[in-house]
């Protein structure tokens, strides 16, 4: 279920999007919880009771007292990985407001309602991916669930599949094809006969490697250069989404 | 056959494996932006080697064996690189083989004039022959590490870039190349005068200098004309500053005279309501924020002051001719791009994105830039409408401007920017008339 905060200071608004978004739910059949909140001191407060467990934070931006932009401050650096999108009417503050890397600073007067919804899915679908999907894998009678954003990469020789993940590494019995299958529409690209790579662990692309966040390189082959280029390019360009 | 003659032989064979190798090596390492695949070119060196050996045994006459050496070198580079441009191709493949002609050229009458023979003896006795086939091989091996010392490679990436010159030095290579060839005949000839081996030697060397001139002569040319394109864009970055400059400048001028209208509205506004002209007060009231709406506006595009100024210069620009101009581009410092670089980067697209839309008829025309920033990566996306065709060759669109020499200076000089740092360039084409050029950056570690 999706946890959506709503914070602006103009009741007509917050009644407003209110509406918006449950039909936006109705009609993509989603589930979610609705919190609203005038001031952005009484959403702190709030935020901090329920330890920031929130995935996506409409925020105004001009608001008395305390204005959007430093409520978002505070709530990154208390660790609060919400998806933040700002709605407001000052085109000003938008460049103040990269720090905080929302998703999106949507201006109220200039926005329609697709371009509301578009955001709205794509914050959905990366809150989903965000919320701690395992992947799951065994040998023997061991069994291991490792959430998927941890996992750096896989690396398969003949029928054992090595999974690198930031606690280690785990081997199991499984082949490529079966784990293109499973992890090709969660963020994972071949980058090479025998490796399979997370794509949000990309840190730089060389001509036949590829760095990683945790600091190791894989091969990157070269059949495989114009796919990855192509996956990753689509995957960094929507914020990745997929 | 004498086992001396064997040895020579084999002697031959490793100098021109070690030719092509060398080629090869240049080829590599000059062609921009070319796959490299070392082992295939290895692998297919040896082929041609069997090739070759295969023709020296069953002695050919030295046109041929030259004839097939370029040929096996052209086919290798034509399946293996695909650049797609004849010129850079056939330089490639007749380079080496053109030297070694020219160093065969003057040894042979060297050998003849030596031994008091005609070169028709020299060529026809197997033994002077290899040896002097040998000694040709050495000496091209030689002159061609001598010309990879005083000209690097980095000299020699511009002659490639530059379509004109390369053109130059291609068409000056194989005239004398086949006016070599077809002097060869003369070895053919049995008449024994002794001017024959003078006039050929010298014949050969001449074409060798006459080559390496023009060589060398268009090398300089490209870099000037690779200089001078950087002089022109790095004008067009102080033409557009100055814009910049002029806009900002008026902007604090009506900046200044608004504070000065304002005093004096706030004054009668203040007068009226005391009068109890309410409504005038608020029509008044009404008029300054109007007034602050149109004339105070200016929209920032870029948290980084260069490339702002290019977006502001170019928004000037598009709203002259009627395109929708929209950018919010987030570029934080961990970019690791200095400001010449970006503007660099931002300059050229920008450059391109206007030209295809002011060609582009369709009723809404835009550029469009945006930004997408992650922890790794800054991604910057510049989207705008253009007509006709685009075809696109190793990943980027072929330039239809007047001057091909000016091809492979813009967006390819971009790729090349950006894929040394790490990041890429992606290029979509949307056939409803969209172009999208991707830029992902690696951001600085540390």
């Amino acid at each position: 279920m999706l946890h959506i905060v709503l914070c602006d200071d103009d009741p007509a608004i917050i009644s407003r999007y209110k509406e918006l978004l449950a039909q936006l739910a109705e009609k993509h059949r989603m589930e979610y919880k609705l919190s609203c909140f005038g001031n952005a001191e009484q959403l702190l407060f709030a935020l901090d009771d329920i330890q920031f467990g929130v995935d996506i934070l409409y925020l105004d931006v001009q608001m008395d007292r305390l204005n959007g932009i430093e409520a978002a401050k505070k709530l990154r650096s208390s660790g609060c990985r919400a998806q933040i999108i700002f709605l407001t009417n000052a085109r000003e503050y938008v460049f103040e407001s990269f720090d905080v890397s929302p998703l999106q600073y949507l201006l109220k007067g200039d926005t329609s309602i697709e371009k509301f919804e578009e955001v709205f899915l794509r914050a959905a679908s990366l809150s989903r991916q965000e919320s701690a999907e395992l992947f799951d894998c065994e040998r023997g009678a061991e069994r291991m669930a490792i959430p998927i954003r941890e996992i750096t990469y896989f690396e398969v020789t003949k029928r054992i599949v090595t999974v690198h993940y930031d606690g280690g590494t785990f081997d199991f019995y499984s082949s490529m094809s079966e784990l293109e299958g499973r992890l090709l529409p969660r963020g994972f690209v071949r980058t090479h006969r025998a490796f399979l790579v997370n794509l949000a662990r990309i840190r730089r692309l060389g001509q036949e490697d590829i760095l990683l966040t945790s600091g190791e390189t894989v091969p990157l082959g070269r059949t495989h250069i114009k796919n990855v280029k192509e996956v990753l390019s689509r995957f960094l360009s929507t914020g990745g989404g997929l | 056959m004498k086992p001396g003659l064997f040895l020579l032989y084999g002697l031959l064979l490793c100098g021109f494996l070690t030719l092509n190798l060398l080629i090869n090596g240049y080829v590599q390492n000059c062609l921009p932006t070319q796959k490299k695949r070392p082992a295939l070119l290895l692998g297919l060196a040896f082929v041609n080697i069997v090739t070759l050996g295969v023709f020296l045994w069953l002695d050919l006459a030295i046109f041929f064996i030259y004839v097939i050496f370029t040929v096996l070198l052209a086919a290798d580079y034509f399946f293996l690189l695909r650049t797609g441009f004849p010129s850079l191709l056939l330089l490639a493949c007749g380079y080496g083989p053109f030297l070694l002609l020219c160093a065969h050229g003057v040894l042979i009458p060297l050998f003849a004039l030596v031994r008091g023979t005609t070169m028709y003896d020299v060529v026809n006795d197997n033994l002077s022959y290899d040896v002097s086939l040998l000694l040709a091989l050495l000496v091209c091996i030689l002159l061609l590490c001598l010309i990879g010392k005083w000209m690097p490679y980095e000299r020699i990436h511009l002659l490639f870039r530059c379509t004109d010159q390369r053109r130059l030095v291609c068409t000056c290579l194989y005239l004398l190349f086949g006016y070599l060839l077809l002097e060869s005949y003369v070895y053919a000839d049995r008449f024994s005068g002794i001017w024959i081996p003078w006039f050929h030697l010298i014949t050969s060397v001449i074409s060798m200098a006459a080559f390496l001139m023009v060589f060398w002569y268009a090398v300089d040319v490209s870099s000037y004309i690779e200089y001078e394109l950087k002089t022109r864009q790095t004008e067009k970055q102080l033409q557009r500053q100055v814009v910049h400059y002029q806009q900002y400048t008026k902007y604090v001028n009506d900046l200044r005279a608004f504070k000065h209208d304002y005093r004096h509205m706030v004054q009668t506004a203040r007068a009226l309501l005391r009068a109890g002209a309410d409504q005038k007060a608020l029509d008044l009231l009404g008029q300054m924020d109007d007034e602050m709406e149109s004339s105070l506006r200016y929209t920032r595009y870029a948290n980084h002051v260069v490339v702002d100024a290019i977006l502001q210069e170019c928004a000037g620009r598009c709203r002259e001719k009627g395109i929708d101009f929209s950018a919010l581009v987030n570029l934080p410092e961990r970019i690791g791009l200095g400001d010449l670089e970006l503007c660099r980067i931002f300059g050229n697209l920008v450059d391109n994105a206007y030209e295809a839309c002011e060609k582009c008829e369709a009723q809404n025309r835009f550029i469009k830039l945006d930004s997408v920033v992650s922890p790794d990566w800054i991604t910057v996306q510049i989207r705008n409408t253009f007509s006709g065709k685009i075809e696109l060759q190793d990943g980027l669109p072929l330039t239809d401007k007047q001057d091909p020499s000016q091809h492979g200076v813009g967006l390819s000089s971009t790729r090349q920017l950006i894929e040394s740092t790490g990041g890429f360039m992606q290029i979509e084409i949307d056939p409803a008339g969209i172009f999208t050029v991707k830029l992902h950056f690696c951001a600085a570690t540390g």
